[in-house]
């Protein structure tokens, strides 16, 4: 220690560094401890007993799950098991049970109970789930998954056209063709379940397709407008955009209050300009309101660039 | 002498994460406009451990059982932004095997090589999306055609709209690297003037 006290110019560095290692220790040693700490407080609270608030957090959520399933009882719901209504009634005793033991300070009883009555009420609202709404749900699903093989189809048909290629070289057609009927049959006797699984086998063919026709190409939108309206309502939202940025970019950044109010500013100023320029598109002056629009936005990309935002 | 060791130990450690607090405190913005952007939170708020993440049930017993992310991301390569690790690389690297189908294991991924590009207003450099990178684990449907129409000129896209969760924000910002990292997307620059004018002056030559 000594030794570097005499050269001056090390003490620094050396200290950093063994302190550095010193933290770096405790660390892991601390990480270490606390992975530990985590499986002992588990076997405790396994072990130990339950404490009051423990197992009336149980009865809140019990009385949570019998209102949602109060407020959403339809007995005559397609797939409502036939055993519910037993189920909910073992609930309700359970928890007057759980009740009564709480009262009488059993504690252990009283949770006993009331998973025991969680658990049937859960069974219950499970069965519900594979009802009505199941059915609506899986027949959205159906449909959009229909919308986006039939987009994939059409996609590839107009890549083929557009290189000149047969369809033929990239999908077995027919094949592609017999699942897609197969699976329309079947979701018109509400099979959906194996109507999805037909529809599933005709997407994967489609996609392979898309994917081999589309290797390694690059598709560039250009952009280009069809008219002056059209690239003012494209400046617009430009414009939006940018300013919802320089908005993050400030609760970011948390700039100084000097840089606050210089950004507040330009916001100001670019809104001003968005009215003049929105006044301006009424009077049927598109070019003008464009113009304008791109000057608030300059003056927005000026604040980004303030910030420290990349735009070159 | 190994007790005091730990004590002095652990006081370090609060010290240090007593600094980082008050660091973070003083750079974390009150009225965020962007509030969805949960991968943007000060070092202090990422990735919090399940038992105070405010999604799990600190009540409930198996909470404590399940694996901290920040214990879980030690073997992963570090990232810029989000939550700092590089999700891409871990996948190339095979530090994560993701599975294509939840039963099926021997499943693979139809993986699309197709880049779009989408030109932009002003010197903004344009937008280069990848699909490799994005199917290499994610299907088809994740994207078709709920936030993306298969249809060219079909979707509008600004960053206002992901800026709101919308298209890419469905995911970037959330679940996927954030929209802070613009480079990352706007990653195709201009064809610079001199450029411009030496293809001009080819094209005369010729």
């Amino acid at each position: 220690m000594h030794a570097f006290v005499n050269k001056g110019d090390r003490v620094l560095p050396v200290a950093v560094m063994t302190v550095a290692m010193l933290v770096l220790t405790d660390i892991a040693l601390a990480q270490q401890q606390t992975s530990n700490t985590r499986i002992t407080d588990y076997n405790r609270m396994q072990q130990q007993q339950p404490t009051e608030s423990y197992v009336r957090n149980k009865f809140q959520l019990f009385d949570h799950l019998i209102k949602k399933y109060e407020r959403g009882v339809d007995t005559t719901d397609v797939g409502w098991e036939a055993e519910s209504p037993e189920l909910l009634k073992n609930a309700t005793l359970s928890r007057q049970l759980a009740d009564k033991l709480l009262k009488k300070g059993d504690l252990a009883g009283a949770q006993e109970q009331i998973d025991e009555a969680l658990s049937n009420i859960t069974r219950v609202l499970r069965s519900r789930r594979s009802s009505k709404s199941e059915q609506e749900q899986a027949q959205k699903n159906y449909e959009e998954a229909h919308r986006r093989i039939d987009g994939f189809y059409d996609a590839l048909t107009n890549i083929s056209k557009e290189k000149n290629t047969k369809i033929h070289d990239y999908i077995n057609l027919e094949q592609f063709e017999r699942y897609r009927a197969e699976a329309d049959r079947l979701a018109a006797g509400s099979d959906l379940k194996n109507a999805q699984n037909q529809l599933q086998k005709a997407a994967l063919m489609v996609e392979r397709a898309l994917a081999h026709i589309r290797a390694k190409e690059t598709l560039v939108h250009s952009l280009e407008f069809a008219s002056v309206e059209e690239e003012y309502r494209y400046e617009a939202e430009r414009n939006r955009s940018h300013e919802m940025l320089v908005k993050l970019m400030m609760a970011q950044n948390q700039p100084s209050k000097d840089a606050i109010k210089i950004y507040n500013n330009m916001l100001d100023e670019n809104n001003k300009m968005r009215a003049e320029a929105d006044e301006l598109m009424q009077r049927k002056d598109v070019a003008g309101a464009k113009q304008l629009m791109e000057e608030g936005t300059d003056k927005l990309i000026r604040a980004l660039r303030m910030g420290g935002m990349f735009i070159p | 002498m190994k007790k005091n060791n730990a004590m002095t130990g652990r006081l370090k450690i609060h010290l240090m994460f007593g600094l980082i607090l008050v660091v973070s405190t003083s750079v974390t913005g009150a009225d965020d406009p962007n509030t969805f952007n949960r991968l943007m939170d000060p070092p202090s708020k990422r990735n919090p451990s399940p038992m105070t993440d405010g999604i799990h049930d600190p009540n409930n017993n198996g909470t404590q059982l399940l694996q901290p992310p920040k214990e879980a991301f030690q073997q992963l390569p570090k990232g810029k932004s989000g939550n700092y690790i590089d999700w891409m690389k871990a996948l190339q690297d095979k530090k994560i095997n993701p599975r294509n189908d939840r039963v099926d294991t021997k499943s693979q991924p139809i993986i699309m090589d197709l880049n779009i590009v989408r030109e932009v207003k002003g010197s903004m450099p344009d937008v280069v999306y990848p699909h490799k990178q994005h199917t290499e684990w994610l299907d088809c449907a994740n994207c078709h055609p709920a936030i993306f129409i298969p249809q060219k000129g079909a979707n509008q896209i600004s960053m206002a709209s992901i800026l709101l969760g919308e298209k890419c924000g469905v995911c970037h910002g959330k679940v996927a690297f954030p929209v802070s990292e613009c480079r990352r997307c706007h990653s195709k620059p201009k064809p610079t003037k001199t450029a411009n004018k030496k293809n001009k002056s080819d094209k005369q030559a010729k």
